[in-house]
């Protein structure tokens, strides 16, 4: 182990007092400072949720706070400590379990008092705990994927088209803008809404068009003088010769020129542009030799001589200046206010729109429940409250955050930065005046690894950071060089390599970093040389580096000494034909995300029996489902289902198959799989809602013999991972729906095998943090599909001398080659910056590697005719490749160009499953058994209520004449509680009354059963009976032994009178049939209570009449 | 009358005595005094009993709820109405609105969840029995904009509840403590109430003589403790230790806790299907009890109830007419009508995500015309329809129990819940919808009087309040919440679903009550220290309610590493390292299939008699273009569904355009007449020609892009002709003579009907035949065996024109591309060899024609043949949709390279 260099700054780091922005360059360990760092603070705060740590993804969190625990839970138990790095480690986690005793914390039991989260955690945390301040109202949950928000929001804002609203006519020079294609717009507007956290605030400002456009002007004028300014200096040591012939060769064109060298700033860039021009050709490279129509005629000896002595100034700025020409490039970009009328207007009418979309976007979240992730940090913002009127968010947390880290700082956009911005106010003044327990702030990244511009990451804000701090809070730097990771061939390598790769010293506006150099500490392993670069060329290059790369692959994966092996590339396409190669050589390999689901064959099945299930009235999926495996009708057959018949019409598939009415005349084997394939289906069309969702596709397919139809075994795992697809639509109320699911499956990939399998294959992005033994990079040079162009670009401009402004420029469709206006310009600086972000890929995919790395390419020969080329042309700008070029082309090994003889299959057989499964049985219809629908709420109501009455009236003492006011308010109170209310509270209070009073009337029956002085008298007698195994509770209205008689009485009210035309008697035989089992339930009941002989009867209280069913009589 | 078997699920123990003397126990919730009231009834059948008091146990709630119905029969207490928790929803719902309304500082997104808070906090502060009217307390509630909100809210509740004389739950518990010393004499036994809330505890004192209490916890579990490589495995595990337990000892109880209920049921339900067989036919018979069942809204037969009342609105999604359209439970069967194949086209070509009513009349009037017979289904669908529309419900403005005998109409209407052979759940979830119209009736005295839309509103939300608890058997394996399973007592627990930064539950204080309060007052999940006491005594009475308890966690949640519980912290874990394995079934079919490949290239010739072939000249095109598509398309007319988009569609705007140069050029006639005109004139003229296309859109087309669609098309067009007339200025002298002229050709024995964009003669009598296009057009689109665009050689050798040329009518790009004998022509080149790509240098117009009609021949020729193999040109699937019948894809080798975007989707 080479000595570890930077443990100065290592421990320095860990001093609680102070703030540090810590460079962090690849296989730093920075996971380890960052945790003994989140241990070191533990001491200095009351509470251990005052730390906050601030990781950019979960599994980054969760891997942090795991590993936090773990040293916890080992201090506490003293396990043994390895090394010195671990025992500083061991010391910080005792430190804090003391402390933590101390303070009566429950550490670390408590994992959810370690305040370790991401970003969009941290702010769905806030947004809850204040649902009015961030206008939340509550938790919604975050959707990763929210395009559907966004589609539906560009529609609500289509619906106004034509309206009377102000933006109307904005909206209308925009669709016309658009050639009226209103898809084209709709797909701009809603990419725009998935970033609309970085234009909001500048379209806010566009409200006055003309103030803004005079901000605009200015702000263009600062940004050409400062460009200005740069080439001018850079021109310095030979502008005293450069310019006299410049003046010379624009007098023989005619172009008067100021004698002196002209002012940097916008009114002269015509000027500047014409310098330029004589010394770059049109593609930009520096001139090799100029004539006359520069304005270098070689007629005289004078101009002769003129023009030697400019080449001769060429040749000289070519030795001594090689990146002059990039830097004079960018003249030809520098924009000139004058062609930017229209596009401006552009940019008036987006102003307008974007806020209203804005709006119908906030009705989408409303209506749907959920909300995007930008929403979230939206929210977070607005709870914190902007700087005039700040939430006291240590009243609102109960407790007051006293130290914040964040980790890959690099890649935060300036949402997230704000957010720190308003967390750590007052920080400052707080650290004057309380110096013995200053809140800190520690920030690590690593500029060189900022590959996330795709997701608005914006790299000039770790450098921003580093310059002016937050609040005034300023980190002191701190920069880590040890690498732990790779060995030391392999970090030379990316030092040497790098370094002129990378610029000599960070510029925010160009979002460039420097590069840091790293010192190894794991030593040089074996022989094998660390880095090897190869290059392959011709057609078939793409296949023949492939099959070299898969041959080493396969001696790699015997070699025991290397424990991982990845193969990294830029996008899937870039690994395809290495996978294709891997597949065809049967090498297994876990492949993250490289199959999309929707084009697994099994799948492409499933999709057609659920449409076909969801629309019977889909000819398509119907004639589809009878072409898969389990029935592979032959085309004929199938002419014979679908063609129109005399009248032109066409008959519905579905409804000949799940009818059963195949027509006769089809093939035997054809009606045979027909007659198979309308069995399974018409099972399954009548079970449809009685399963849940993914059961009753699943059964319908096993019935088809999807399982046995799949091409190979692995594709079971495309068919399970399609099922719970199926069961998260269920889970979301989104039910059968193809649309929804078709998405899905575009979306999702297949799963790749276990992340622990020895040869991996990833994208770059997705190996960010990872390391492997051997690396390999496969179709450098392959080029990328340029996005549309924007409809609105806009860029934050930040002059040297604190001058700020914003750019904000609309696709005008000029080509800007002729009136470079300023969206051309900011075209360019965008591509020059994805340019850089491409070099830090590149970066990112190297520093992977810890003990080898292969780089391979295929590149086009100047001269194809060669067996083994030597001149190359250069890759394209964009490429991989192309920021190592210079080094790639002196150290590559070049492989003689082959034909393959390449296998393509060109057949397109079908597959037929020919032992398919038996047809299932169809289920057998169920009887009619619809319960009683009628709204008799009423009557129900009025019955409950005359009950209750009656049950008190029996209780009571003596029998009242007629029901007293008192109970009647009673009675009234209680039916408000059952919901009545108005006229319909009136009419059922009126019934009741009538009910009791007519009972109480009832001298010979009403108020003899209604006498509480009767033996064993009680109301609503709850009681259980034993029948059997059962046990039934039941509950008897009234029940007494009569004081005359003994006998003892069960009877039951019933508030029911004889419909309108129904006589008495055949009323009262009806209701005595239906409530006879019940009654006799009662009477076998009571029977145990006592000797007496038992009498069962009904009371029809609204009668005052007595029905005793005598049969009942023992 | 409620059935219950005798489940011989709990030992009464200790709790024998008190109950047989009458002394009162109460539960935590009612699912625990079932369990207690069953243990009862076995008792005394033990005895020989036949009929008894039933035993004296309920949940605390239900107790105190009846203690105060009947000091308010007693008169001891005013009579108020008691409220529903849906009820003070209502009330809670409006009080926001109405404040969010006054002062507009702020706008909620989820008012729902916002009144749900509100709501928990006002019971928060009355169980914690904090009188929110001081002074003190009230400016701490000051201090925060949230809190202070809530308090606004808090006090325009309490005046409405004042004002109507309403009260909630808690209310009726605060009123209870003021009741004189009232005591129903009895003992009362708190059984596993570890903590009842101070307004609770003060309820007890004046209302128990007594108050014990008793833990139903004895004894203390085995334990073992798993771990798993994620939750899909975990769950496989638990559902096969689930099954193979109860096959080994029937009679044994197990219970299964899940702690994400929600999260996890779905996919525990399906393991345990699969574990016990019940996929197939014997669905039913799963004998697993869930306790928590679907929300009403969620249930198939109330979903679409909620659609066919959707139908009354303006306007529907799609993908609910579509579910609609395949319900059982309404009648006719609307997707066996033999034309739902036609009017599904209809309403996928539109391309809207909403359908209009009006426009789902206007397709189902234009189908009914074709139809004939009255029976159809979609027929009597637009009988329903149009009468719904007849009622008029949007000028209603009713009481809901008034709405809710108008939706019961309209539901008979749709003849809901259909034929009528429900399955038992079925019959009791309609069951459940008559008592929901029950409650939703009981809004008459909150809401009054709404409109349609509110009241729909209204329906939903009373839907979503209420489960359709199903009355199932008792069953031996019971899956249970957390806190459902306090107090129960099986033979084995599992637990599952233990990480560590969710057992125990992160505390969640509620935002609108400050925290210190909820701290020093313990209000529920309040802090962590609450979350662990709270998690320690449920943990308690687990142990405590089982022989052996497993508990288990998944290592690894969306890919970020889990630890385990604090629970399970420095114990012995067993670490599983099985995935979720593929089913068997599924692997023996794979095993046993006998897969064969055949080729089926050749479909049955086209008819002898069929003499016109329809669709013009598209035909060569889709035969060019890959022989399996023509047929599909042209003979079997099968096409996708559309794909939602908004405005014009392509092909409408390709029509306007082609009907507005016809006009034009109609009216002018040549280049003399156009050279005469001024631009006045000129402008003139375009402005008529494109009126006249626009006046031509059919109406259903107007109605569904709007008007206002049509004029912005109709400036576009405009300015698009404009620049077009600029560039026929710019050629020499010519003629228009033909313009959309149909003209018949017979190619290969068929006839077919072309119709001619344009022809033009020029001075020395040669024409030229010409074809507008929107699109980018390319000349090497006629070279090749197979011409992607074979309609312009067709016309040239129909009309035998001197030369054939795209007429590129695009914004910025108007120009004239095309190829023929005569050169000097503006964008047509006579050099053939050249623009067709061809080797053979004396390439003459004649070579070319005879060359053309040749591959037209044969292509029409293979179609007629009924050639229908699958073999596309490159890029001709990406407009197609028919994947999924020609399988492309199944037989495409692997790993085609496929291009991608640049940003390379990376780790979250
Ligand atoms: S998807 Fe491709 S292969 Fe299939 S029919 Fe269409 S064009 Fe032919």
């Amino acid at each position: 182990m080479n000595s570890v260099a930077d443990t100065v700054q290592r421990a320095e780091a860990l001093d609680v007092t102070r703030s540090f922005r810590v460079t962090a360059p690849a296989g730093s360990g920075k996971t380890e400072l960052l945790i003994q760092r989140f241990l070191a603070l533990l001491p200095s705060v009351q509470r251990p949720e005052q730390v906050l740590a601030i990781t950019f993804t979960r599994k980054a969190a969760a891997e942090m706070l795991e590993r936090v625990v773990a040293a916890l839970w080992d201090a506490r138990a003293e396990t043994p400590v390895a090394s010195p790095h671990q025992q500083r480690t061991r010391e910080l986690a005792s430190a804090a379990l003391q402390h933590g005793r101390s303070c009566g914390w429950e550490m670390p039991r408590d994992i959810a008092r370690f305040n370790i989260r991401t970003i969009d955690g941290f702010c769905s945390s806030l947004a809850r705990q204040m649902p009015v301040a961030s206008g939340f109202g509550g938790s919604a949950n975050a959707q990763d994927d929210a395009q559907a928000l966004y589609r539906e929001a560009v529609a609500g804002l289509f619906s106004l088209v034509g309206s009377r609203r102000a933006e109307a006519d904005d909206l209308d020079s925009l669709l016309l803008h658009f050639d009226n294609n209103w898809e084209q717009l709709a797909d701009l507007l809603s990419a725009m809404l998935g970033k609309r956290e970085q234009w909001m605030e500048y379209v806010e400002a566009g409200r006055d068009a003309s103030g803004a456009e005079q901000r605009l002007i200015s702000t263009v004028k600062m940004l050409v003088g400062e460009e200005l300014e740069e080439v001018h200096s850079a021109l310095e040591p030979w502008l005293s010769r450069l310019y006299p012939l410049f003046r010379y060769a624009q007098g023989n064109l005619e172009n008067d020129v100021p004698s002196s060298c002209p002012a940097q700033n916008a009114e002269n860039l015509e000027l500047w542009r014409a310098l330029g021009k004589t010394l770059l050709t049109a593609s930009g490279g520096l001139r090799k030799r100029v004539d006359k129509r520069d304005g270098f005629p070689a007629n005289s000896a004078d101009e002769k001589r003129q023009k030697e002595a400019f080449t001769a100034l060429l040749d000289e700025i070519r030795e001594e200046a090689p990146e002059l020409p990039q830097q004079l490039k960018r003249l030809f970009w520098l924009p000139s206010m004058s062609g930017n009328s229209e596009s401006w207007r552009l940019v008036v009418h987006l102003s307008r729109v974007l806020p209203l979309l804005y709006a119908c976007l906030l009705l989408v979240f409303t209506r749907r429940g959920a909300v995007d992730h930008t929403q979230v940090a939206v929210a977070a913002l607005e709870a914190l409250g902007d700087d005039d009127a700040p939430t006291d968010l240590a009243l609102r947390l109960d407790y007051q955050i006293a130290h914040i880290l964040v980790d890959e700082f690099q890649d935060t956009a300036n949402l997230q930065y704000r957010l720190i911005e308003r967390l750590t106010r007052g920080w400052p003044q707080h650290n004057h005046e309380q110096p013995l327990s200053p809140r800190t702030l520690l920030i690590v990244g690593d500029g060189m690894q900022s590959i996330y511009g795709f997701r608005n990451a914006n790299v000039g804000l770790f450098h921003q950071a580093g310059e002016r701090g937050f609040n005034g809070l300023v980190p002191e730097a701190l920069a880590l060089q040890c690498n732990f990771r790779s060995r030391e061939p392999i970090v030379d390598w990316v030092n040497a390599t790098f370094a002129d790769v990378f610029p000599a010293e960070g510029d925010l506006r160009r979002g460039t970093v420097a590069f840091t150099a790293a010192t190894a500490v794991k030593p040089p392993h074996e022989a094998a040389p660390a880095v090897e670069m190869q290059a392959f060329h011709g057609e078939d290059g793409a296949a023949q580096e492939a099959r070299w790369l898969v041959t080493q692959i396969a001696t790699g994966m015997a070699d025991p000494s290397l424990e991982s092996i990845a193969v990294l590339g830029r996008t899937r396409g870039h690994l395809a034909p290495l996978v294709a190669e891997l597949r065809r050589r049967g090498i297994p390999f876990a492949a993250q995300d490289m199959d999309p689901l929707g084009k697994s064959p099994v799948v492409i099945d499933l999709m057609t029996l659920c449409r076909a299930l969801a629309n019977p009235g889909d000819r398509l999926a119907w004639l589809a489902l009878m072409r898969a495996p389990w029935c592979a009708l032959r085309l004929a057959d199938m002419h014979l289902l679908a063609v129109a018949d005399a009248s032109g019409r066409r008959p519905s598939p579905a409804a000949l198959v799940l009818s059963g009415t195949v027509p006769q005349d089809l093939s035997e084997a054809g009606s045979r799989a027909m007659a198979r394939l309308s069995q399974c289906m018409r099972r399954a069309w009548q079970k449809r809602d009685q399963l849940a969702l993914r059961v009753w596709v699943e059964q319908c397919w096993e019935d088809l013999g999807g399982p046995a139809s799949v091409a190979e075994a692995e594709q079971l795992q495309d068919a399970q991972h399609f099922f719970a697809l199926l069961e998260k639509a269920e889970q979301q109320d989104i039910g059968l729906d193809p649309v929804w699911l078709q998405q899905q499956v575009d979306k999702l990939y297949a799963p790749g095998g276990s992340p622990e399998a020895k040869l991996q294959v990833m994208t770059l992005h997705r190996a960010k943090g990872l390391e492997f033994d051997w690396v390999i990079m496969p179709a450098l040079a392959r080029g990328q599909r340029s996005d549309r162009r924007q409809i609105l670009l806009w860029d934050e401009f930040n002059g040297r001398d604190g001058g700020h402004g914003f750019l904000l420029a609309a696709n005008d469709h000029s080509d800007g080659k002729s009136e470079p206006g300023l969206y051309h310009y900011l075209q360019e600086t965008r591509k020059e910056k994805a340019r850089h972000e491409t070099a830090r890929l590149l970066y990112v995919g190297t520093t992977r590697a810890i003990s080898r790395l292969t780089l391979s390419a295929c590149l086009k020969p100047e001269d194809p005719e060669e067996e083994i080329p030597t001149q190359f042309r250069d890759p394209g700008e964009g490429t991989l490749l192309a920021p190592i070029w210079p080094r790639f082309r002196r150290d590559m090994t070049v492989h003689p160009g082959q034909r393959l003889e390449l296998s393509s299959s060109s057949g397109r057989s079908l597959r037929v499953l020919r032992n398919p499964p038996p047809a299932p049985a169809l289920p057998e219809p169920g009887a009619v058994n619809l319960p009683d629908g009628r709204n008799n709420r009423l009557e129900r109501h009025v019955g409950t209520v005359s009950h209750l009455l009656l049950e008190h009236l029996s209780a009571a003492a003596e029998l009242p004449q007629t029901l007293p006011p008192g109970m009647l308010n009673y009675g009234r109170s209680q039916l408000a509680q059952l919901g009545l209310a108005g006229g319909l509270l009136e009419e059922a209070v009126a019934l009741v009354s009538e009910n009791v009073n007519t009972t109480l009337a009832d001298r010979e029956h009403g108020r003899w059963l209604l006498d509480s002085t009767h033996r064993e008298s009680s109301a609503e007698l709850a009681l259980t009976w034993r029948r059997g195994e059962e046990a039934r509770d039941i509950v008897i209205d009234r029940t007494f032994v009569d004081r005359e008689s003994g006998e003892r009485w069960v009877i039951d009210y019933k508030s029911s009178i004889p419909p309108a035309e129904q006589s008495l008697e055949t009323f009262l035989a009806a209701e005595s049939a239906k409530y006879l089992e019940q009654l006799t339930a009662y009477r076998d009941c009571l029977a145990s209570l006592g000797p007496q002989p038992l009498r069962c009867a009904l009371y029809f209280t609204r009668l005052g009449l007595l029905h005793r069913l005598a049969e009942l009589d023992t | 009358m409620s059935r219950g078997e005798f489940s011989s699920q709990f030992e009464l123990g200790a709790l024998e005595a008190p109950l047989a003397e009458g002394s009162l126990l109460l539960t935590p919730n009612q699912r625990l005094a079932r369990v207690i009231k069953a243990a009862w009834d076995r008792r005394q059948a033990g005895k020989g009993l036949s009929a008894w008091k039933p035993a004296t146990v309920q949940s605390l709630d239900n107790w105190l709820a009846e203690a105060w119905r009947s000091a308010v029969a007693r008169g001891e207490l005013p009579g108020r109405l008691r409220l529903s928790s849906l009820q003070a929803r209502e009330i809670w719902l409006r009080v926001i609105a109405r404040d969010s309304e006054s002062n507009s500082h702020y706008s909620l997104l989820q008012t729902g969840s916002a009144a749900d808070l509100a709501a928990a906090a006002r019971d928060s502060l009355l169980h914690a029995r904090l009188d929110y009217r001081t002074a003190a307390m009230r400016s701490e509630f000051q201090l925060d904009t949230d809190c202070g909100t809530f308090l606004r809210w808090l006090d325009a509740f309490d005046d409405e509840l004042a004002r109507a004389g309403r009260v909630t739950a808690a209310d009726c518990l605060s009123a209870l403590t003021e009741l004189s010393a009232a005591c129903t004499g009895a003992g009362v036994i708190l059984v596993d109430l570890e903590a009842p809330t101070p307004l609770e505890r003060a309820c007890l004192e004046v209302l128990a003589a007594t108050v014990s209490s008793h833990s139903t916890a004895s004894g203390q579990a085995e334990t073992r403790y798993l771990s798993f490589p994620d939750r899909p495995a975990e769950l496989a595990a638990v559902a096969d230790w689930a099954a193979s337990a109860q096959r080994e000892r029937p009679a044994e109880r197990l219970g299964i806790i899940l702690r994400d209920m929600q999260g996890d049921r779905a996919r525990l339900e399906y393991e345990l299907r699969r574990a016990f067989d019940c996929l197939g036919d014997n669905y039913t018979a799963l004998p697993v009890n869930f306790s928590t069942a679907l929300r009403l809204d969620q249930v198939p037969v109330v979903r679409d109830a909620l659609h066919m009342l959707g139908c009354c609105q303006r306007e529907i999604p799609l993908a609910s007419l579509c579910s609609l359209f395949r319900s059982r439970f309404c009648l006719p069967e609307f997707a066996l009508d033999p034309s739902m194949p036609v009017l599904l086209g209809k309403l996928f070509a539109d391309g809207r995500e909403q359908v209009e009513l009006s426009r789902l009349r206007f397709q189902l009037a234009g189908l009914a015309a074709a139809e004939g017979p009255d029976a159809a289904p979609l027929a009597r669908l637009a009988q329903t329809l149009t009468s719904l529309r007849s009622r008029r419900l949007h000028a209603l403005r009713q009481s809901p129990s008034a709405w809710a005998d108008t939706f019961s109409g309209v539901l008979e209407l749709w003849q809901w819940p259909g034929s009528g052979a429900l399955d038992s759940l079925e019959y009791q979830q309609v069951e459940s919808w008559y008592r929901l119209l029950d409650v939703y009736s009981g809004m008459d005295g909150i809401s009054g009087e709404i409109d349609l839309d509110e009241a729909l509103a209204l329906l939903a939300r009373c839907c979503r309040a209420q489960s359709s608890q199903p009355k199932t058997p008792d069953s031996p394996v019971q899956v249970l919440g957390p806190l459902e399973a306090a107090g129960l007592q099986f033979e084995q627990i599992w637990i599952c679903g233990l990480e560590g930064s969710q057992w125990p539950e992160p505390p969640r204080p509620n935002p609108f009550v400050p925290q210190r309060l909820q701290r020093q007052h313990r209000m529920p999940h309040a802090s962590s220290e609450q979350q662990w006491e709270y998690a320690e005594s449920l943990w308690q009475q687990y142990l405590g309610g089982c022989r052996l308890l497993q508990a288990s966690y998944a290592r690894q949640l969306d890919n970020a590493p889990q630890l385990p519980s604090p629970f399970l912290q420095g114990e012995v874990i067993e670490s599983d390292a099985r995935r979720a394995a593929l089913p068997l079934p599924w692997l023996k079919a794979v095993e046993t299939a006998s897969l064969e490949f055949f080729e089926d290239d050749m479909a049955p010739p086209v008819p002898a008699n069929e003499q016109a072939l329809p669709g013009g000249s598209g035909v060569l095109r889709d035969q060019a273009a890959c022989p399996f598509r023509a047929y599909a398309s042209r003979r079997l007319g099968v096409e996708a569904l559309g794909e939602p988009r908004a405005g014009l569609s392509p092909q409408d705007r390709g029509n306007l355009l082609h009907a507005a140069l016809q006009a034009l050029w109609s009216a002018l006639g040549g280049s003399r007449e156009l050279a005469m005109l001024d631009r006045q004139q000129r402008e003139q003229h375009i402005e008529s020609a494109v009126r006249a296309a626009i006046d031509a859109v059919p109406e259903s087309l107007r109605i569904l892009v709007g008007m206002h669609c049509l004029q912005l098309e109709s400036r576009r067009l405009e300015t698009l002709l404009d620049e077009w007339l600029a560039l026929e200025t710019g050629r020499g002298e010519f003629t228009v003579e033909a313009n959309e002229a149909p003209c018949q050709f017979t190619l290969a024995g068929k006839q077919l009907t072309l119709r001619v964009d344009r022809v033009d003669r020029l001075e020395d009598g040669s024409r030229i035949v010409v074809d507008y296009k929107s699109s980018k057009c390319r000349v090497m689109d006629w070279s090749g065996e197979r011409p992607k665009e074979p309609q312009l050689p067709l016309y040239g050798i129909a009309t035998g024109a001197g030369a054939i040329a795209f007429a590129q009518v695009r914004a910025r790009e108007c120009k004239f591309l095309g190829v023929g004998e005569l050169g000097g022509l503006p964008g047509i080149s006579d050099d053939l060899p050249k623009a067709l790509g061809s080797e053979d240098p004396e390439l003459d117009w004649e070579g070319v024609k005879s060359r053309w009609s040749d591959s037209l021949e044969q292509l029409m020729q293979e179609f007629i043949a009924g050639e229908a193999r699958v073999d596309p040109q490159t890029s001709a699937c990406d407009f197609c949709g028919l994947q999924s019948l020609c399988r492309v894809e199944a037989s495409a080798h692997p790993g085609s390279a496929l291009e991608e975007s640049m940003e390379g989707e990376a780790g979250e």
